[in-house]
């Protein structure tokens, strides 16, 4: 008899005792909902009036994960941008996060702008006040101009 | 070995009238009686100050006491401005010897690190002489003070271990909050208040050691400078085998069997294996050496002229080229394999990178959970959209099932590791294949300047000698002297790394020998310890749990419960008679045994409030009779002195009450 017999017969007999059991799958830590709303709040908070536009959270919220893009946001404030840094940025899950807020009431997402809420505020200076958490990300939103204008932010995107 | 207090002073001077307090301390229980806020801290405090111990209360260089002794003092009703302060403090030892010191409070003349003292022998003579605290070498230096008063108790202070390895000295500092708790953060826990910021490693475990003489305690310091020599050993290991190494490298030789630690005990020193690259393969060493010899032996006795050497030359010059063509081809693919390997290497760094970044994020997401980023979603364990009031679990894009922050943390830890040892593997034949490409360079190079010699030979003069057989003679020759000289180096390294593997063994046969278990002393000592902890906690009313489930640790000294520190399972009274109970043990035990305790033991506002009325009085019960018996043990306390009188009826004690409303610092 092959292996393969072998195998059919123990799937096929029913009393084998052999029993599927579901593991827990890994996660990135950046889909974690305590992670996202948390970076989000932090993120809009900065930003002047609490108000942020779709175009300028997607390039923050996604610059608080990425280094690189970090630096060239920083270059580009700063009137130094690089010829081949790219800035436009989109990503599907940060819509979701924001709509999730939204309807937790951390936010208030309108199509054009997302402004935080008197929740969302509180949420954000807890976040800021614990000295262990989101040090990296913090650190480099204390590197951003005092209050993000959405004015700021169009010339970064467009004047390139 | 004991230390007892004699007489504190404490004066201010301002406006020209001294003002101040002066108690006198008796063998036996000591009570300090006064209303709160009226001076009794100043006093405990200043007995801390004189000593120069402030450093047992914070790392903060600032004096512990009241502004009544440093700025201003207030006399029936009004602030006097403080221009000069000193405390003098005079203690005696197990000889009956005194040492009388002062030390300035406030003062223009003198520095706050001086302490001046006066030596009162038993045989009535006196030395007087200054000392410093305070400042680096307090307690090594023969004008420390701390030095001087350690020899005036009788106490030889034990090297310890600190953070980083080194050794030091263990501070009178770490020792004396076994002694003296004080008012304000003493209660909160089990010797609350051992200062970690000299970075003595295991402080409280080392101090609680010495103070009751344990034999661990040497065990323990034997064991420390055997792991200390031990790491040198390992790390002297690794630079025997980084020389050899480099000195493989810049030979173009590749060294197997050489390991970057020691082998564990029984384990032999594997032999060293040195190959070198020859086209595409290895080969051992020694063959190498042996083809380069009989390459000379060819040239020896051949020195022709180009006229002889013409056909011979134009062989070889037919040789030569078809091998550079060869060995460019090889260079090529090992260049191509090179530069491959350095891409896998740098893909991995930056997935090391990025699942460094996860982890930390991890561990964010799980803060962020706790500081309640999703509770505006749910109260239950997974939040949910409320809209929809569908599970919105972590990750839900990608899964329903997520594994918690622990286990996804668990996880990228078992992968960073993985990659790490993929990253370390990926380091060594990026560093073979480095090698082999070297060698392919020199090897190519070689064969170039073979051909340039030849074709500059076959158009010579005929009647010359053959430059290019000279000269190749002269690169084979120096190759070998290099090789050769290497071959011996490497058994010289050899038996350089089993001589240390063999003393390796040695120390660690060294440590196994040092007896684990503790001594049969250790053993009564803190079985007696234990006995009079619980005995102690049963008299006072220890309720929170079963007296007799608490015992001593064996591992740390401290009570502990089910191999638990005692902590937020305590009531705040309960803590309290945990910390009479246990270090009114240590001084008793310290009765029965030889140790170190210098039998004085002060409470600072022993929280009799916090407990009750019978507990209280079992205390100062039981205080009384360890004072009997030799210790002295001062409580300062605000308990009302008609209740006090009424609870130290039985009990041997003195009791120096202060009126209600006055004040402990008075005009003189």
């Amino acid at each position: 008899m092959s292996d393969l017999d072998d195998l059919e017969t123990m799937f096929g007999s029913p009393n084998n005792g052999l029993r599927f059991q579901q593991r827990p799958d890994p996660v990135p830590a950046d889909l974690r909902v305590s992670w996202r709303l948390s970076a989000l709040v932090i993120v809009l908070a900065q930003c002047r009036g609490n108000t942020a536009t779709p175009q300028q959270l997607h390039l923050l919220v996604t610059a608080v994960r990425s280094p690189l893009l970090q630096q060239a946001i920083l270059r580009g404030l700063a009137g130094g941008a690089l010829p081949d840094d790219e800035l436009m940025r989109d990503d599907p899950a940060l819509t979701r996060t924001i709509r999730i807020a939204d309807a937790a009431g951390l936010v208030e997402a309108r199509p054009t702008r997302i402004r935080l809420t008197e929740d969302g505020r509180a949420l954000a200076r807890r976040v800021a006040a614990d000295r262990n958490v989101l040090v990296k990300e913090k650190q480099f939103l204390s590197r951003l101009p005092a209050s993000i204008t959405q004015r700021s932010f169009a010339a970064l995107l467009e004047h390139r | 070995m004991t230390l007892h207090l004699r007489h504190l002073q404490l004066r201010a001077v301002s406006s020209g009238r001294e003002y101040g307090a002066d108690i006198e301390f008796a063998d036996g229980l000591n009570i300090i009686r006064a209303d709160n806020s009226s001076g009794k801290s100043t006093c405990m405090q200043a007995v801390i100050y004189a000593l120069g111990l402030e450093g047992m209360l914070s790392p903060r260089r600032v004096v512990p006491l009241p502004h009544a002794m440093t700025d201003s003092i207030e006399i029936a009703g009004s602030d006097l401005p403080v221009e000069e302060s000193w405390v003098t403090l005079e203690i005696e030892n197990a000889s009956g010897d005194r040492l009388q010191v002062r030390r300035a409070v406030k003062s223009a003349s003198a520095n706050q690190a001086l302490i001046q003292a006066s030596r009162y022998s038993a045989d009535s003579t006196v030395s007087r002489r200054d000392y410093f605290v305070r400042r680096a070498g307090a307690a090594q230096r023969e004008a420390g003070f701390h030095f001087e008063l350690a020899r005036f108790l009788g106490w030889r202070l034990p090297n310890v271990t600190r953070n980083d390895g080194s050794e030091g000295t263990l501070y009178l500092e770490c020792l004396f909050p076994y002694f003296f708790v004080e008012q304000k953060h003493g209660w909160s826990g089990i010797q609350a208040r051992i200062p970690t910021y000299f970075q003595i490693r295991d402080v409280s475990k080392r101090s609680a050691e010495y103070i009751l003489g344990l034999d661990a305690y040497d065990v323990v310091l034997r064991r420390q400078r055997i792991e200390a020599a031990a790491g040198i050993m390992r790390t002297e290991w690794r630079q025997v085998v980084d020389r050899l190494r480099f000195s493989a490298r810049s030979r173009g030789a590749v060294v197997t069997g050489l390991a970057d630690q020691p082998p564990t005990a029984g384990v032999e020193v594997a032999e060293l294996v040195v190959v070198m690259p020859r086209g595409e393969t290895w080969v051992p060493l020694d063959e190498e050496i042996s083809l380069l010899r009989s390459q000379i032996h060819e040239f020896r006795g051949r020195e022709r002229t180009v006229g002889q050497a013409a056909p011979d030359l134009e062989q070889r010059l037919a040789e030569a080229e078809a091998q550079l063509t060869a060995v460019s081809a090889v260079l090529t693919e090992s260049l191509k394999k090179l530069e491959e390997t350095q891409a896998r290497r740098n893909s991995l760094e930056l997935r090391v990178v990025s699942l460094t970044e996860d982890l930390q994020r991890h561990r964010d997401a799980a803060l962020l959970r706790r500081l309640g980023s999703t509770e505006s979603l749910s109260h239950a364990s997974v939040p949910r959209c409320p809209t929809c009031e569908q599970d919105l679990p972590d990750g839900f894009e990608i899964t329903r099932n997520p594994m918690t922050e622990e286990q996804n943390i668990a996880f990228i830890e078992q992968e960073v590791r993985t990659y790490r040892a993929m990253q370390s593997d990926i380091e060594r034949v990026l560093e073979a294949e480095e090698i082999q490409v070297a060698r392919l360079r020199e090897e190519s190079g070689r064969l170039r300047r073979t051909i340039r010699t030849i074709k500059d030979s076959l158009v010579a003069p005929e009647s010359l000698p053959s430059a290019e057989e000279a000269a190749e003679q002269l690169r084979i020759d120096e190759r070998l002297e290099s090789l050769v000289t290497f071959r011996d180096e490497t058994m010289l390294t050899l038996e350089e790394l089993r001589d240390r593997a063999t003393r390796l063994a040695e120390n660690r046969a060294a440590l196994a020998d040092l007896s684990e278990g503790e001594s049969q002393r250790d053993q009564v000592k803190l079985a007696y310890l234990g006995h009079s902890f619980v005995d102690q906690l049963r008299a006072y009313g220890f309720s929170s749990l079963e007296p007799e489930s608490l015992e001593i640790s064996r591992e740390t000294y401290r009570p502990i419960h089910e191999g638990f520190d005692l902590g937020f399972d305590l009531s705040a009274s309960d803590m309290v008679r945990v910390i009479w109970s246990y270090l009114l043990a240590i001084l008793e035990t310290s009765r029965k045994f030889a140790t170190n305790h210098p039998m004085l033991l002060m409470f600072d506002e022993p929280r009799q409030q916090e407990t009750n009325r019978l507990s209280f009085q079992a205390l100062l019960e039981r205080a009384g009779r360890d004072g009997a018996e030799g210790a002295q043990i001062v409580f300062a306390t605000s308990e009302e002195e008609h209740s006090l009188t009424a609870m130290l009826e039985n009990t041997p004690h003195t009791l120096l009450s202060f009126p209600r409303g006055s004040k402990i610092l008075r005009a003189l």
